[in-house]
């Protein structure tokens, strides 16, 4: 807790690199990167190509492990976890968006939203499905819940794909390019859910983009440049 | 950019994909040209075996238990212009010194410097003397070399044969020590008149001693022909150049009263003989039989001959006594007398029997009553000094000659002491060997050239005993005949070539969905659907034609593989060493052809299915609008299944008369069936798995996805565990069961074989007492004549096989019949071996596995065989038994068989039936009295094992070609999990990203093949089980069932772990996260 806000996440003193450590072919990408967000916030992560925005969040997505420094949520150390724990952690805790939607193409739209709840039990139950009817009409896809993405567009599946990520009411959103892989006005309406979403639901948000228009929607913007984030004015 | 250009960039672009399949390609051609050379080269070995064994010789001259004039081989030779070599052929036996080694069954060949022209090889000319050469097989087994000493005892030929009654059965072997040289392979050891790839153990020396051996003077039973002739040619040269003394006729002058006699050094007269010269005016047909007594109450006159009197007015009730009988007995015209004899039956066998005669009249010891030639010479009586010496084929109590006796036989010799009439001599004395010992003529109206003239004219040299067999054809004929390795390893490897197919069919199909977009692409800018058909098979030629090439190199190395284990592991099925790889140029191309065919169709059939999507499908990489075979197939396979099931009711419902085949044919519609079942389903499942959101109803749609692959898995898991189970199921096991009657075994304890008949029978209990036997056990003796190896050790195709005659009743209830005709009474198979069938057809029963592999025939078809008497013997097989120690041979009745080749004495194949487990003390027992016949025991079931274990290669072939179609099957499994996991890498990325943990999507996977694997199994056993139901239904071959578990866990585990091995490896995180970040 800090000034009244609770601190969801805290990446501290994170060093990332690719390659075997000591060798010519080993890149470092994070070096010494602290960072922290304060639940219900809405974060853009900017940065060149190569700045290391993807490694960014798969570390705080728990999608990867740093070399060193720690990852802690909600006061848990993250990077102590288990496989397991982390696998339990991601379906419970995140929610994930990428610049692909990763639909499963055997299943409808209504099925790949339901998809996270498997992961921890047998099938879905009421209660979830009323939640996933709740965000399909929200987001304005139900009529198409039973075509698969094959038969929807982009920004239909791009929004399906949304909806999965907050299927199991996670505590924070990652979001990595959502709408690189989207024309402009479905872009615009894809930023807007996201923004939306995150606010009346109080879902932390982080999304890693190029698009300005997206980082502008946000309430803090870093910048990741030689290893470390910096905020952005 | 042309589309030459197109075709090799993607061709190299791809270039692993297509390796792969180009070894596909390479694997199929070279199992199908590796097959087809295997056969060619069987086929060529087997050829060069009897150019090898036969060396020139090119047709044979055999005649049974005969002897003729080695000088024949001249006459012919001069008579056809072609070199002609005589050869005394006898069985024997050969001790190392020291008696060590031991080997029972040679063939003692006395040759002479002909030998060496026919057989094409100067090393018999310098084979004189005391020499003896011996083949390299032989040396091998004796453990000698050359120098050394071996002990040789050959069985004593004999001019007569060895059974004629009142022949005495001393002396039945000869024996010599010889030092020896080696023959090899170059110098006839394979020499050998039967159509075989096995060699005999062959023994050399020159003709003149074995005669001398013999005590004969230049005689042979067997001529040698080399060079280019025709049967007709040398059928007509030989008919001319057969003289009377070839078939043992003597002619005799007899000054004492007046006649001409042709008699025969057999003792009695063979029928073609004797009715040819009965028939003739002025003959004199005589029989001179040993009767036991001629008694008058209480007197009686013991071992006496008796003659018919062909001149004389004799009722066959009445009798001549010369007047020494008559004083003896005080007789007097009118008085009864009885006469008693044996009559011969089979192995000696003798019955006593009695007639009451009426003295017709009492006639003096003078002239044509006093014609001690009448006698016939028998040796051992006739040229006996005393009586007390006479050692006569049947029992002669001495005690009963007395001192008057003694002094006729000094004095009258086997001057007859009685006449009958010639109706009773015919009634009374005739048998099997002869009606009459001797025809006469008056000389004064017949002479011996006359005789010799109609020799000659009437007696065509098959009446004589004689047989042609052109050896050198049908030996070509059987090699080419036989066993068809080329057809049989393309059978045995049907799976891998199947596994191969599914596998290049597979390869191409991963590589065309690979490429999916990029066709899409294609089409969309305007490609037409044909011309990317063309463009894609081009490309397909690419990798098709290298593969071939390929496959066959590798097929060179499959033969060198296959022959390698031909000569050891699998040597039970050639029994050769001579094995010689042969490639023939149309081989080569019908194996391109094929493998082309085949990679054509493994190629084009996914061609044709994945053009048929729609373009913007291709493009996107899905398969929305895919059709494939597996739909509206709904009713095929329970058709299918229905049909496979009334076939297995009908077949039960026919219990005894049902047929293997209609079981096997059912197994075959039911794997059918419930594997267009399961495509079926699998189509189904995206439905079903729709119904309800669970992690199981995801894997129900993956499969559904990729039906294609899904099947492939299915069926090669299906077939893995139909051949598994239906090689277990056949595989021939010794249990226990060995010694029940029902078993192939016929429940007797031992299988033997002499060298030397046994002319006696061994269960006459006279006998057994002067023997000191156990009576406890019985043996059963088969008379034995020469023919082709049958069983399944011999590779030749046969067609004469050995026949053995025998007391049916002997085996009643024994065996078990697998086939039969409606001549075989099925409550009592083995005495319909007796019965008279129309047209004189002969009943006969064989092993099943001889009839139909060995002879290529089935029940109810006719063998046939030439008679003693040159006649056709034409055998009808009646029933096949199953598997048993019978395997080879050709079963008849005695009666029939002592019909058919009536001067043949002696047994040589015996079975002894063991009294409460005493089989092996029996046989001990046996062995030591029959030592010097060359006995040779094995155990009935270790003769059985010995033939299971050829049926058990074939099923290891079938097994080790089977599991490398397995380790085959194995690779496109892996290849599918592989590829399948690399399509969904992304799909599985967003799952682990999602909280899936990483246990889950692997457990996922293996759900997901687990139902496709055991789908596979279950299929493949019931197919299975149904294909062998008449196994286990019959209870007769024990099925193993513990080998068949053990091979299905293995093959549900070799699957299994590959699959958690392949999802394992792939399925982790830094591996399959960046997928998310692709496009």
């Amino acid at each position: 807790m800090q000034g009244g806000v609770m601190m969801l996440l805290e990446l501290i003193d994170i060093y990332k690199g690719y390659g075997i450590p000591g060798s010519r072919s080993f890149r470092p990408v994070l070096y010494g990167l602290n960072w922290r967000l304060d639940a219900g916030k809405r974060v853009g992560i900017v940065g060149p190509s190569g700045s290391g925005k993807t490694t960014f969040l798969n570390l705080a997505g728990a999608l990867d492990r740093p070399d060193s420094g720690e990852v802690v949520f909600n006061g848990k150390q993250v990077t102590s976890f288990s496989d397991t724990e982390m696998a339990w952690f991601r379906n419970r805790e995140l929610g994930f968006v990428f610049q692909q939607h990763h639909l499963l193409p055997q299943c409808t739209l209504w099925e790949n939203v339901l998809l996270p709840v498997l992961a921890a039990k047998k099938k879905a139950d009421v209660s979830d499905k009323a939640w996933a009817e709740y965000l399909l009409k929200k987001t304005g896809i139900w009529e198409q819940r039973n075509q698969k993405p094959a038969e929807l567009s982009g920004g239909e599946c791009q929004r399906t794909a949304v909806v999965r990520a907050l299927i199991n009411r996670p505590e924070l959103l990652l979001a990595d390019e959502p709408t690189g892989a989207l024309d402009e006005k479905n872009a615009a309406i894809l930023s807007e859910l996201l923004t939306g979403l995150s606010r009346e639901e109080g879902i932390a948000l982080v999304t890693v983009t190029h698009e300005p228009e997206l980082a502008a929607m946000m309430d803090e913007v870093y910048l990741l440049h030689e290893g470390r984030a910096t905020k952005q004015n | 950019m042309t589309r030459v250009r197109f075709v090799l960039r993607s061709f190299f672009h791809y270039g692993r994909l297509n390796l792969l399949v180009a070894l596909g390609v390479a694997l199929a051609t070279a199992i199908l040209s590796g097959a087809l050379m295997i056969g060619d080269s069987m086929r060529y070995s087997l050829e060069q075996i009897t150019l090898s064994r036969l060396g020139n010789i090119s047709h044979l001259v055999s005649v049974n238990d005969r002897y003729f004039r080695a000088a024949l081989a001249n006459d012919l030779e001069k008579s056809i212009a072609r070199p002609v070599a005589p050869l005394l052929q006898l069985d024997g036996m050969a001790v190392s010194e020291g008696g060590a080694r031991r080997v029972n069954q040679i063939k003692v060949n006395g040759v002479d410097d002909n030998f060496g022209r026919v057989a094409g090889t100067s090393f018999f000319d310098a084979l004189n003397g005391d020499d003896v050469a011996i083949s390299e097989n032989l040396a091998r087994k004796l453990e000698v070399r050359e120098g050394d000493a071996i002990l040789i005892r050959i069985s004593k030929a004999s001019l007569m044969p060895r059974n004629t009654p009142f022949v005495s059965e001393s002396e039945t072997t000869v024996t010599l020590r010889a030092t020896f040289r080696i023959a090899d392979r170059q110098n006839m050891a394979l020499f050998n008149l039967q159509n075989s790839q096995q060699a005999p153990y062959n023994l050399f020396m020159p003709l003149d001693r074995l005669n001398r051996l013999m005590e004969f003077e230049g005689r042979a039973n067997r001529l040698l022909v080399s060079g280019d002739i025709s049967t007709e040619h040398l059928s007509e040269a030989l008919g001319k150049c057969l003289r009377p003394e070839d078939a043992g006729l003597v002619f005799r002058s007899l000054p004492a009263t007046a006649e001409i006699e042709i008699s025969t050094e057999r003792v009695f007269l063979e029928d073609p003989v004797a009715s040819t010269y009965v028939q003739l005016p002025e003959s004199r047909p005589l029989m001179t039989y040993f009767v036991n007594a001629i008694s008058k109450e209480g007197k009686s006159v013991p071992y006496s001959f008796a003659s018919s009197r062909h001149h004389e007015e004799l009722a066959p009730d009445e009798i001549l006594v010369n007047d020494w009988v008559a004083e003896d007995l005080s007789l007097s015209p009118r008085d009864s007398v009885q006469v008693s004899w044996f009559e011969v039956g089979p192995l000696r066998q003798l019955e006593e029997k009695h007639r009451m005669l009426a003295v017709k009249r009492i006639v003096p010891l003078l002239g044509a009553y006093a014609d001690s030639t009448l006698m016939p010479s028998i040796p051992g009586i006739s040229d006996a000094g005393h009586c007390r010496e006479w050692e006569a084929g049947v029992p002669v109590d001495l005690s009963l000659i007395r001192q008057k006796d003694e002094d006729y036989w000094n004095r009258y010799r086997g001057t007859p002491k009685i006449f009958v009439s010639p109706e009773l001599a015919l009634e009374a004395w005739s048998n099997r060997f002869g009606n009459y010992t001797a025809v006469r003529f008056p000389s004064e109206k017949v002479d011996e050239e006359y005789l010799r003239a109609i020799f000659a004219l009437e007696l065509s040299y098959g009446e004589l005993g004689f047989s042609i067999h052109a050896v050198r054809e049908k030996g070509l004929k059987a090699a080419r005949g036989g066993v068809d390795f080329g057809k049989l390893f393309l059978g045995l490897s049907f799976f891998l070539l199947l596994s191969a197919i599914l596998l290049i069919s597979l390869l191409f199909r991963l590589n065309l969905e690979g490429r999916s977009s990029q066709f899409g692409s294609l089409l969309q800018v305007g490609f037409h659907g044909k011309t990317m058909t063309q463009l894609l098979l081009a490309e397909a030629l690419l990798i098709i034609i290298p593969g071939i090439l390929a496959g066959l190199f590798l097929a060179w190395g499959y033969v060198k593989i296959v022959f390698l284990f031909l000569n050891t592991l699998w040597w039970d099925i050639v029994r050769t060493p001579v094995i010689l790889v042969t490639i023939n140029p149309g081989t080569l191309l019908t194996g391109v052809l094929l493998g082309s065919v085949i990679a054509l169709v493994s190629v084009y059939v996914p061609l044709r299915i994945f053009l048929r999507r729609q373009v913007a499908d291709l493009h996107r990489g899905t398969r929305l609008a895919a059709k494939t075979p597996w739909r509206n197939t709904n009713r095929i396979p329970l058709l299918l299944i229905v049909a496979a099931v009334m076939l297995v009711v009908w077949q039960l419902i026919a219990g005894e008369s049902a047929d293997p085949l209609f079981f096997f044919l059912s197994g075959g519609l039911l794997l059918a069936g419930l594997l267009t079942g399961i495509g079926t389903f699998i189509a189904g499942m995206e439905k079903y798995g729709a119904k309800e959101l669970t992690l199981e109803g995801l894997n129900m749609r993956l499969i559904a996805r990729n039906r294609g692959r899904s099947m492939t898995v299915v069926i090669l898991f299906a077939l893995a565990t139909f051949l598994v189970v239906a090689i277990g199921a056949n595989r021939q096991e010794m249990y226990g069961e060995a010694a029940k009657p029902a078993s192939g075994s016929g429940g007797y304890s031992h299988f033997a074989e002499t060298a030397v008949p046994v002319l006696y029978d061994l269960n006459d209990p006279q006998r057994r007492l002067t023997e000191g036997l156990d009576s406890s056990y019985r043996v059963v003796q088969f008379h034995r004549i020469a023919g082709d190896d049958a069983s399944c050790l011999n590779l030749n195709k046969i067609e004469n096989p050995v026949i053995l005659g025998f007391d049916a009743e002997a085996l009643r209830g024994r065996f078990t019949f697998s086939t039969h005709t409606p001549e075989l009474d099925r409550s009592d198979p083995w005495m319909s071996l007796k019965k008279q069938l129309p047209g004189g057809l002969v009943p006969a029963i064989a092993d099943q596995t001889v009839i139909q592999w060995g002879l290529m025939m089935k029940v109810g078809d006719t063998l046939l065989y030439q008679q003693e008497t040159g006649d056709t013997l034409r055998i009808k097989l009646i029933g096949g038994l199953a598997p048993s120690i019978f395997q080879g041979y050709i079963l008849i009745d005695n009666t029939h068989f002592l019909t058919n080749y009536p001067s043949h004495s002696g047994s040589s194949v015996f079975l002894i039936d063991p009294d409460q487990g005493k089989g092996d003390a029996a046989a001990e027992e046996l062995g030591d009295l029959l030592r010097d016949n060359g006995f040779e025991v094995t155990s009935a079931p270790a003769r059985l094992a010995e033939f299971y274990s050829v049926t058990n290669t074939y099923l290891a072939i079938f097994l080790a070609l089977g599991i490398l179609a397995l380790a085959l099957g194995t690779v496109g499994l892996g290849i599918v999990v592989a590829r399948s996991v690399l399509e969904r890498k992304q799909e599985l990325a967003t799952l682990l990203a999602l909280g899936f943990r990483r246990a889950q999507v692997v457990s996922s996977i293996l759900k997901e093949y687990a139902f496709l694997l055991v789908s596979g199994v279950l299929t493949g056993l019931l197919a299975a089980f149904t294909a062998v139901m008449p196994v286990f239904i019959n209870g007769n071959t024990p099925v193993s069932a513990g080998t068949v578990l053990v091979m299905i866990s293995l093959i549900v585990m070799n699957g299994f772990v590959w699959v958690i091995l392949l999802a394992r490896s792939m399925v982790k995180s830094h591996k399959l996260l960046p997928a998310l970040r692709e496009l």
